[in-house]
């Protein structure tokens, strides 16, 4: 027996993603990850603005061929129109400042050449599932030198901060992979420990890039814990017995993993824990040539 | 997900070409969902991961309780031509001492059709 047709009005609307530029690579990329929306074209910023005030567009990717700033522009723009609309900034020229600038916007994700198609299917896909995103990552205060954040306890929420995180460390390879890994494998231990992934719960977090240093402090909302304490973890084992900590997760019905403190440790240059265990400190040490200090930073005005 | 598992079967070895990255979340949902399912066909398996780009804690926990699995069934897991990132993240938190790793499938296929002590030299 035929099945009878729903009324359209019944149907949910299809969603709206607007691709801006004519890049056909970043299009197809949309198509294969977003399979069920519309795709909008704009050919630059100022027919993506018209074309986001005219209709209700869910997600924005702009082109890559625009700089940070001319993206941060058109995201401060559509947000006095759409304010959830989530806007995913590609760009072929960008400065810490300019993420930081985004990241104050609400932007949802920012990519600056190369872009990795798997990153950024990755995170359109976020972008596309995620139920509530604006207020997961609140910017306290901020300069290119000194970032401090809060940042909900969920790892989508993590995944986007990670990114932004890769975009404003402008530090020499390999120290930025590896401080990379470290804070997130920090950030995921916080979230997941601390916040037990609540996303009303926060974690705190500091970013400090001084000359020949970076500094990330990752600060958690429990009861913090002893490192002697942690069956769980892999830094707990005793040499010989490296299979310690995971029969006793298996036994506890923990998820495989436990090696976050130990992974962390082999990448930065120091790892310190408070007193309380609910704040980590990761210090990464690089580039101690002779070249000259860029003098006192101060902030443009203060209050 | 940022992880694409191949898998295929030869002379009853299974061979695992893992592509992407094996961490916390889906990625190493799968990959430990995938092992587990060929514990219950065969004894030897082999991790291709010369296309992985990360493995963090949640990876190299799944590679921990896989080879945990793996023992309780009498089955072995070796690792084939592990990319850079992939070997310096198994030699620094020891997970390399638990697994035979060789520099290529063809390599680890011919291990288990060799005695264990000739195999493992």
């Amino acid at each position: 027996m035929p099945s009878t047709p729903l009324p359209t009005s019944s149907l949910p609307p299809q969603k709206i993603v607007l691709v801006v530029g004519s890049d056909p690579e970043l299009a197809a990329t949309v198509r294969t990850v977003l399979p069920d929306w519309k795709i909008e074209r704009a050919p630059d910023n100022v027919a993506a603005l018209a074309l986001v005030e005219r209709m209700p567009i869910q997600m924005v990717l702009t082109g890559s061929d625009t700089s940070g700033n001319d993206d941060v522009e058109l995201l401060r723009k559509i947000r006095r129109v759409r304010s959830h609309t989530r806007l995913i900034i590609l760009t072929n020229e960008s400065t810490p400042a300019s993420v930081i600038s985004a990241m104050r916007d609400r932007a949802f994700s920012y990519f600056s050449k190369p872009i990795s198609q798997t990153s950024l299917s990755l995170m359109v896909q976020l972008a596309a599932e995620g139920p509530c995103w604006d207020d997961g990552i609140e910017v306290i205060s901020a300069t290119p030198a000194w970032i401090r954040l809060a940042v909900r306890c969920d790892k989508e929420t993590a995944e986007r901060l990670l990114q932004f995180f890769n975009e404003i460390a402008d530090l020499p390879e390999p120290e930025k992979h590896d401080i990379a890994m470290a804070f997130r494998e920090m950030l995921l231990n916080a979230m997941e420990h601390g916040g037990q992934f609540d996303p009303n719960q926060y974690v705190e977090i500091s970013y400090l890039r001084a000359r020949h240093m970076v500094l990330c402090r990752v600060k958690d909302p429990g009861q913090g814990f002893s490192l002697d304490e942690i069956l769980h973890a892999a830094c707990a084992n005793p040499p010989d017995d490296p299979l310690r900590h995971q029969i006793y997760r298996d036994a506890k019905g923990l998820r495989p993993g436990g090696f976050g403190v130990l992974v962390a440790k082999s990448l930065v240059d120091e790892l310190i824990y408070s007193e309380k265990g609910n704040e980590v400190l990761l210090v990464k040490y690089f580039g101690f040539s002779q070249e000259p200090a860029r003098g006192l930073q101060l902030p443009r005005s203060r209050p | 997900m940022a992880l694409n598992l191949q898998v295929s079967t030869s002379n009853n070895i299974a061979v695992v070409l893992c592509r992407g990255r094996i961490v916390f979340g889906e990625e190493a949902d799968e990959l430990r969902r995938v092992i587990l399912g060929l514990l219950n066909e065969t004894k030897n398996i082999v991790l291709n991961f010369a296309w992985v780009g990360q493995v963090d804690s949640s990876g190299l926990g799944t590679l921990v309780a896989s080879f945990i699995s793996a023992r309780h069934h009498g089955a072995k897991i070796k690792f084939a031509a592990p990319s850079p990132a992939a070997r310096k993240v198994l030699r620094t938190t020891r997970v390399d001492g638990l697994f035979e790793i060789y520099d290529s499938t063809d390599d680890a296929l011919k291990s288990f059709r060799l005695p264990p002590n000739i195999a493992a030299a």
